[in-house]
């Protein structure tokens, strides 16, 4: 098969599963607590079924566009809503997975009617868990600020007004397919006042109601428009996963109410704590983001009234979700980044940190003006993007870092035959080995970045967006959907994962073939083909006695330097599909175990099929020097060139949280790795012994969270698997 | 000159004197006290430790700790010098500067080897750094004397006030250290006495005392901290080969 071709089948094999998981989660579930579904509010499931067929078959002929918006139209129409009497908003409705499903199934129909289908299936069969590329519509940030200061009713006229200077059909198109599913946005509110006003919630019925006509006055308002928007857009299909720099957002409803005495702070951290549980509520196994702080226009740290509720609510709830991104940088003042690294010392982890200084640097970097730069938020886990000025898309593709070292020692393919990169002889020395390495990765993100550029050139056509692309004012104003360029900025992104599996690699084929002379390379090779059989005492000296990133060692974090410096300079300058550049970003989520299941043995000791390095993070159990190690070895990158974000996970000992100056001692801790550099940083807080005794006793730890890799969860919902793992990776930190 | 072999290092230590800093422990101890939690830290020769329950690994074993993955097998007392301390201390600088934190060096008895703590700690002031010492205060007058322009805190340990009930506790009696503690008084060091609390050996009547003296000394209740008694250390008693001398602690 020709490459091209063998390319574009992978892709959609790969969007196919995407789409699998972009909607197997919350979509189609009630909310926890209950749904409260007004079963006479719409039509059943069945019949809107029918709808739909009847919209897509009226609407096959022309673009995509227009039956998607006649979808979300028929949706917001007739659906079934729901209310609860407990609650002081409404954001669930019935069949809300419905327009996103259609889409999901449209991707599958298109993936199997590639000839060259029969490379589809899993992932992981389609590129040997080499990469894998995907229209990533899981990651966006709404313009909030267009959306807060137009309501649905003012995005319609916006585009209205816009229409009347459109010059093409295509513009025209466009605008009259986001004015039609705003106009059918206000008329959800209205007939969801009904609902509410049914259940006995005539504040939120009035609020309804309100929005449906103007734009929100007031923060009850305001953060209704903001739960409807949210569950708008992901009904089209399209994951919310930021929800705004809140304390600027929302500050001056919140002003207005108290000056006006409409709220008290105590009714208004009420309406907030409400709000948090709907976003709780719904479910999303990886979570909602919101962000605080940051610099403002001026470079004046923002710290607000909303800013001290929030953490306060944040330290009070003991949840995972939703998770705050806290940016923070040299001007912040001690007293604001002590009360945000209180919740972490009462064990509230569910708080990534972002650097105000080395974010600033990286969006310059990346021509993103001044005046945005002071915008940006975490999207996801900790994916930087521009409020309102970019949709984010951070996981266009996923790269495994650990995959061409397999193809190193096997002239180009992996051991099961899978093709990584070009043909080669095997290397003498360390020297030659990492050249190749190179070599074979750069061929590797060739592969995945033609594949991505391959699914985003057919964006529009797939998987066009009126509703999420109508909040944007860039979008307006070029008259573009943001498939097409129509934000701001258009950038994707594109994660690399394994970079401690790589680095110990690289230091382990040094250790163990140039300097110890324990064995040839060639012998290494036939070694990790047969996944170290017989040869365990080898393997022990690869783990213990090779250097290991994460230890402030330079033997190990030197060529992890070199890789990263490669990759990011590969990628950042690599033209996506839709009118921008791809990113590069250094995390791996839990992908971890994903991409080591289906990586042979590597010459760090690792074996067959246990999962790579997570995130930046030492090896588990290598990591023996503990946090302050680890941040100096990724302090040595250039982070303001992880452009799709670049995340320290560290494990703290508990008794830091827990000694008199806790606060105060993890806030010296994030501000030392950010003044040496760091992008953004996370934490988990705990000992060993407590998981080991959690791991004993559940019934006695149901509050106990830990951050997994970018989102919290609870330490009982976690598998057996996954607790071990956590141990080892404590353990090894606090065994001297 | 006295150099002892070093057990491992403690990076982000919180216990061991303000803010975020490195400890580095000596091999050596003239005490034997019977609650010792670092059994490992009292003879000044190098020691293997092997943990059954934590090897993994027996049928290969090469007895090679640097092949050991799983801790099971463990040598006590390694030499490392004075350039190899600084350098490792060096690390965590900046770490130290945000939490305004720094070295400590602790044991086993750093004044054992006051010679060498002398020189080391010449080595840490001339980096900048902020240093601790936790010591027995077991040790001539004169150690003291010449640490004391180069410790920014001291933080002795005061186990018993009874030279008696010292000498049946310790191994030895406490007349030095009770001079040492004047000594640091007289000169006004900055310290932080730690009095460790054992649940039906050194509390009760025994607690009272040691406040009473310290406060008769001149020595201000803020500047002493109880620490709760932990017997967590019994299986390195075990691995070490050593009795285990720990008394029981009541659950």
């Amino acid at each position: 098969m020709k490459r091209r071709e063998f390319l574009k089948a992978a892709a959609f094999a790969a969007m196919w599963t995407a789409g699998q998981r972009c909607f197997g989660w919350s979509l189609t579930t009630e909310p926890l607590g209950g749904a409260g579904l007004d079963e006479g509010s719409g039509l059943a499931r069945a019949e809107l079924e029918k709808m739909f067929d009847a919209i897509a078959a009226a609407h096959a002929k022309e673009p995509f566009i227009v039956t998607r918006t006649r979808w979300l139209a028929a949706l917001f129409d007739h659906v079934r809503l729901a209310a609860n009497a407990d609650d002081a908003f409404v954001h669930w409705f019935a069949d809300c997975d419905l327009p996103g499903r259609r889409c999901w199934l449209r991707l599958k129909a298109f993936s199997e009617s590639a000839p060259e289908r029969k490379l589809c299936g899993k992932w992981t069969t389609a590129t040997n868990g080499a990469w894998r590329a995907r229209l990533d519509t899981s990651h966006t940030c709404p313009d909030w600020e267009s959306i807060l200061a137009l309501g649905p009713k003012g995005l319609a006229d916006r585009a209205r007004k816009r229409r009347e200077t459109a010059k093409t059909d295509d513009e025209r198109l466009f605008l009259d397919c986001v004015t039609e599913v705003y106009d059918a946005l206000s008329r959800l509110c209205v007939r969801w006042a009904a609902v509410a006003e049914k259940r006995g919630m005539p504040a939120c019925a009035e609020s309804l109601r309100a929005i449906a006509e103007r734009p929100p006055r007031t923060l009850r308002e305001a953060l209704q428009l903001s739960l409807v928007y949210d569950r708008g857009q992901e009904a089209e299909g399209e994951c919310v996963r930021s929800q705004g720099l809140f304390d600027r957002l929302y500050v001056t409803f919140y002003r207005n109410d108290l000056a006006a005495g409409r709220e008290t702070r105590a009714s208004a951290k009420a309406l907030i704590a409400d709000y948090f549980t709907r976003l709780y509520a719904q479910g999303h196994p990886n979570g909602k983001n919101i962000g605080f702080g940051g610099y403002d226009a001026e470079g004046v740290p923002v710290w607000n009234e909303l800013t001290e509720l929030a953490f306060e609510l944040h330290d009070e709830l003991n949840r995972p979700n939703p998770k705050l991104t806290y940016r923070f940088g040299k001007k912040t003042p001690r007293e604001q980044l002590e009360k945000v690294t209180r919740c972490l010392a009462n064990g509230r982890t569910s708080i990534v940190f972002a650097n105000e200084e080395v974010l600033g640097e990286m969006f310059r970097r990346r021509g993103k003006s001044a005046e945005d730069i002071v915008q940006y938020v975490l999207v996801g886990c900790y994916e930087p993007g521009i409020q309102g000025r970019e949709i984010v898309a951070s996981m266009a593709a996923e790269v495994n870092l650990a995959k061409p070292l397999e193809a190193v020692f096997n002239s180009g393919k992996d051991f099961a035959g899978f093709p990584v990169g070009p043909a080669c002889a095997l290397p003498e020395n360390a020297e030659a080995f990492e050249r190749e390495y190179l070599r074979q990765l750069d061929a590797m993100i060739t592969s995945a970045v033609e594949t991505a550029r391959l699914c985003e050139r057919s964006w529009y056509d797939l998987n066009p967006a009126p509703f999420m692309s109508g909040g944007y004012r860039d979008c307006i104003e070029k008259a573009k959907d943001s498939s097409q360029g129509g934000c701001r900025y258009n950038q994707s992104g594109i994660m690399c994962g394994g970079i401690g599996t790589v680095a110990d690699s690289l230091a382990a084929v040094r250790a163990l073939v140039d300097e110890k002379k324990l064995v040839t390379m060639a012998e290494l090779g036939e070694i990790l083909r047969a996944d170290w059989k017989d040869r365990e005492e080898l393997r022990l000296r690869a783990v213990r006695a090779a250097p290991k990133w994460g230890n402030n060692d330079d033997r190990a974090d030197l060529p992890a330097k070199r890789v990263y410096d490669a990759v990011a300079a590969r990628i950042n300058a690599e033209p996506n599909g839709h009118g921008g550049t791809f990113q590069a970003g250094f995390w791996s989520i839990d992908l971890d175990k994903p991409f080591g299941d289906c990586t042979a043995a590597t010459p760090d000791g690792r074996k067959a099929k246990t999962p790579i390095s997570r995130n930046n993070s030492a090896t588990a159990g290598c990591g023996k020097e503990g946090p302050t190690a680890l941040l100096l070895s990724n302090a040595k990158l250039d982070l303001a060139e992880s452009a799709d974000g670049h995340i320290a996970d560290v494990i703290l000992p508990a008794s830091l949280a827990k000694a008199s100056f806790g606060a105060a001692g993890i806030a010296a801790f994030l501000r030392s790795y950010f003044e040496m550099g760091g992008q953004s940083i996370h934490l988990n807080c705990f000992d060993p012994s407590t998981l080991r005794d959690a791991m004993a006793h559940p019934e006695n730890y149901p509050d106990l969270q830990v951050r997994v890799c970018g989102w919290n969860v609870r330490w009982n919902a976690l598998s057996r698997r996954e607790q071990l793992h956590f141990l080892a990776t404590a353990e090894a930190q606090s065994s001297h | 000159m006295k150099t002892p072999l070093m057990l491992d290092t403690t990076r982000m230590a919180v216990h061991d004197g303000p803010g975020l800093r490195t400890t580095f422990f000596v091999k050596g101890c003239p005490l034997k006290c019977r609650w010792c939690h670092n059994p490992e830290s009292i003879s000044s020769k190098p020691q293997w430790a092997r943990f059954p329950d934590k090897c993994q690994h027996r049928e290969i074993c090469t007895m090679d700790e640097a092949a050991c993955p799983t801790g099971a097998l463990k040598l006590y007392g390694k030499p490392m010098s004075i350039p190899d301390i600084v350098a490792k201390a060096r690390e965590d600088k900046a770490f130290y500067k945000q939490s305004g934190g720094g070295v400590t060096l602790s044991g086993g008895e750093p004044l054992f080897f006051w010679e060498w703590a002398e020189e080391l700690f010449k080595a840490f002031k001339a980096e900048g750094l902020h240093t601790c010492i936790d010591t027995s205060l077991y040790a001539p007058p004169v150690a003291v004397e010449r640490m004391l322009p180069l410790v920014d805190m001291w933080l002795p340990d005061f186990k018993a006030e009874n030279a008696d009930r010292h000498k049946t506790h310790t191994g030895v009696p406490n007349g030095l250290i009770k001079d040492n503690l004047k000594l640091l008084v007289k000169a006004g060091a900055k310290l932080e006495v730690r009095m460790l609390v054992v649940p039906g050996c050194t509390d009760g009547q025994d607690a009272a005392d040691r406040h009473r003296y310290l406060r008769s000394i001149g020595i201000r209740d803020e500047d002493v901290a109880e620490l709760e008694y932990m017997d967590l250390a019994r299986s390195k008693y075990a691995a070490l080969g050593m009795p285990d001398t720990m008394p029981p602690k009541p659950r």
